[in-house]
């Protein structure tokens, strides 16, 4: 009986050992072979969403633009764009045209069984912000009773009026203004006490009034944005996740992406 | 449960299963670090489909022209499909489109019907106090050859169309009372990938008017929405929408619908800007009441269904979300006070059963989990003459 015990555990020491080291042991990623190979990133992206991407005198700029490059030089690789319509995107990344898109793209759940996700690398959520120095107000729920400024008919004026239809029934939304800027100019002036806006109007609008609001976490609303790639691009989208977690601990993510409030 | 065959938890999970489940979690353990097992996906928060309160009571409707297309044809759930007209009548719409393809209810073969779903949407639309205007299109696989689309209808298989109009229509008659005869039929896309082709739609709208006068002599039969579009003659993708309407008189159609449907789409334009042959406005929907008028059809009523202004910034032909609010509500009063001829307006859409993730999420009036967006908060208020 103490042989067998003994046996036992011999053989599952000799499993611990397997397992450990076939955790070593990378899965065949021919994606990320194929790019090193070929010496280049083929990025797609629907340049027509600035400030994340657009064409200058047919030339790609923009956020995403930059990660895709700090990404190829973390590979190792030249990166090469290509414009592809919106609607197209997910099937040039199924023909194999491009080895990922990076081009503002929300997380699909649906999705999720033909393509790897990357970790977040932008959250364009919509966002509670307020007047520097501000400290009645530090989340949503210190909303009770407040004038909140948002833009007429945009996602934040949605979540607003649901804020205020069911958790928060005494805040007052004001959907009075036609840009995210022109709301965030009345909480400036005082005419609102709070906005609700999307981060990147926000982020925009904390550039350009250096020190007059502050954007507050977390966001209101969840909406990341992610790199598409392949399931099977195991290898693939871990050196991506490798290199959006280096640029977001070295603060260059947030420079990347305009991001000038925590 | 008493006297069920079914294996109690407990007997499950008693003492003797214990080494049981600490092989089980030590194999996961070991597949764990051994990264047999995917990685979890990206972190996110992914709404759980939930049917939200409604929002008020049916408000008191200013302008009886105001609807919506909805968009039931994937949505199974009965709860969603009550709700969706519900919501529809808070808004103060009175009026809905619905798609009801023949490949859906007669999908094997001619003998057989399945209206299990056409039943649920006639049902809760008459419920709610909505008019449905009813399209019927999509052909089944059995009266097509196997290498067309669905769109794709012979003139063999006008009589099988014919056959199905009139099932439809005996069914639901007393419950519906408008049939859209097909959709968009002046694109190729939407006639089976040929070129479009006036007279045999002519054709085939005479079949479809004679079986549905058949089962019910009140039915409105209804002219197809044509796609507004600028394509000149000749063209293989499409032809122009006022050209088309004008070669159906020409092809003797006039006696065989009693009323026109039109598709309305602002695109970058405001439903003020006036009307012209060469744009593609809201106001097209006068240049094609004229060419009705010109064929001394003018008596005949338009209804719009389908048309509106899509908010994506990803979109090149979507405005601010503010516009597309503002547009909305003008709209629908543009229709209201200065298109006697027009008797409803039915935007483009209510609702997707789930998210596109491309700017078409940008054409709803609610999100697939029924939040009211600010557009349909808007429509409400002018509908209780609050705006």
């Amino acid at each position: 009986m103490k042989w067998a015990l003994n046996a036992g555990i011999a053989l599952l020491l000799v499993l611990v050992g397997i397992g450990l080291w076939a955790g070593q042991q990378r899965p065949p990623d021919r994606y990320l072979d194929d790019i090193i190979s070929r010496g280049t990133l083929r990025v797609g992206m629907d340049p027509t969403y600035p400030p994340f991407e657009s064409l200058r005198d047919s030339k790609p700029e923009g956020r995403d633009v930059d990660l895709a490059r700090a990404i190829a030089a973390d590979l190792g690789v030249q990166v090469e764009f290509k414009a592809l319509a919106l609607d197209t995107l997910y099937d040039a990344l199924a023909d194999r045209q491009v080895d990922m898109l990076v081009s503002a793209l929300p997380f699909i759940y649906e999705r999720q069984k033909e393509i790897r996700y990357s970790v977040p690398y932008y959250q364009a959520g919509q966002v509670l912000v307020v007047r520097t120095g501000e400290t009645a107000i530090k989340s949503v729920d210190d909303l009770r009773g407040k004038r909140v400024g948002v833009e007429l008919g945009s996602n934040a004026d949605t979540e607003a009026r649901r804020l205020a239809r069911t958790r928060l029934q005494t805040m007052q939304v004001r959907p009075d203004y036609h840009a995210a800027a022109d709301a965030l100019d009345a909480l400036e002036r005082g005419e609102v006490d709070a906005c609700i806006a999307d981060n990147a109007s926000a982020q925009e609008y904390a550039g350009q009034h250096t020190g007059a609001i502050a954007i507050l976490s977390p966001p209101v609303t969840d909406e990341p944005f992610v790199i598409a790639m392949p399931v099977l691009a195991s290898g693939l989208a871990e050196r991506v996740d490798a290199t959006i977690n280096r640029l977001r601990a070295s603060g260059e993510l947030a420079a990347i992406m305009g991001e000038r409030t925590p | 449960m008493q006297g069920s065959s079914v294996p109690s938890i407990k007997s499950r999970g008693g003492p003797q299963a214990r080494p049981y489940a600490i092989l089980v979690a030590l194999a996961v353990a070991l597949l764990l670090v051994a990264g047999f097992l995917p990685a979890l996906p990206a972190p996110t928060v992914v709404p759980l489909p939930t049917v939200t309160p409604t929002v008020g009571l049916p408000p008191v409707v200013r302008n009886e022209k105001i609807g919506l297309h909805t968009r039931l044809t994937d949505e199974p759930d009965h709860a969603r499909i009550t709700e969706e007209f519900k919501m529809l009548r808070e808004m103060g719409g009175t009026w809905a489109t619905e798609f009801f393809p023949w490949s859906y209810i007669q999908p094997s073969d001619p003998g057989r019907y399945d209206w299990e779903h056409a039943d649920l949407v006639i049902d809760a639309a008459q419920a709610a106090g909505v008019t449905l205007l009813a399209r019927l299109d999509g052909v089944p696989g059995w009266a097509r050859p196997a290498d067309r689309t669905w769109k794709y209808l012979d003139a063999e298989h006008y009589a099988d169309y014919g056959n199905f109009v009139y099932a439809f229509v005996s069914r639901y008659k007393g419950r519906v009372s408008h049939y859209i005869i097909w959709n968009e039929p002046n694109t190729a896309a939407e006639w089976g990938q040929r070129k479009p082709d006036p007279a045999a739609y002519a054709d085939l709208l005479k079949v479809a008017y004679t079986r549905a006068k058949e089962a019910d002599p009140t039915a409105i039969v209804m002219l197809a929405g044509l796609a507004p579009n600028l394509e000149r003659e000749g063209s293989n993708l499409a032809l122009n929408d006022l050209i088309y309407l004008d070669k159906l008189y020409d092809a003797g159609a006039a006696p065989y619908f009693d009323a026109v449907a039109v598709h309305s789409y602002g695109l970058k334009n405001a439903p003020d800007d006036p009307a012209a042959p060469d744009k593609l406005n809201f106001a097209r929907t006068e240049e094609l009441y004229s060419v009705m008028e010109r064929h001394g059809d003018g008596a005949k009523q338009v209804y719009v269904t389908e048309g509106g202004w899509n908010d994506s910034p990803r979109w090149s032909y979507g405005v601010k979300p503010f516009q597309r609010v503002e547009y909305t509500v003008r709209a629908y009063e543009k229709a209201r006070t200065e298109w006697p001829w027009c008797k409803a307006v039915t935007l483009w859409a209510s609702r997707l059963p789930s998210p596109a993730y491309t700017y078409f999420d940008n054409y709803t009036f609610l999100t697939s989990d029924f939040i009211p967006k600010a557009v349909y908060l808007e429509v409400q208020k002018y509908a209780e003459g609050q705006r």
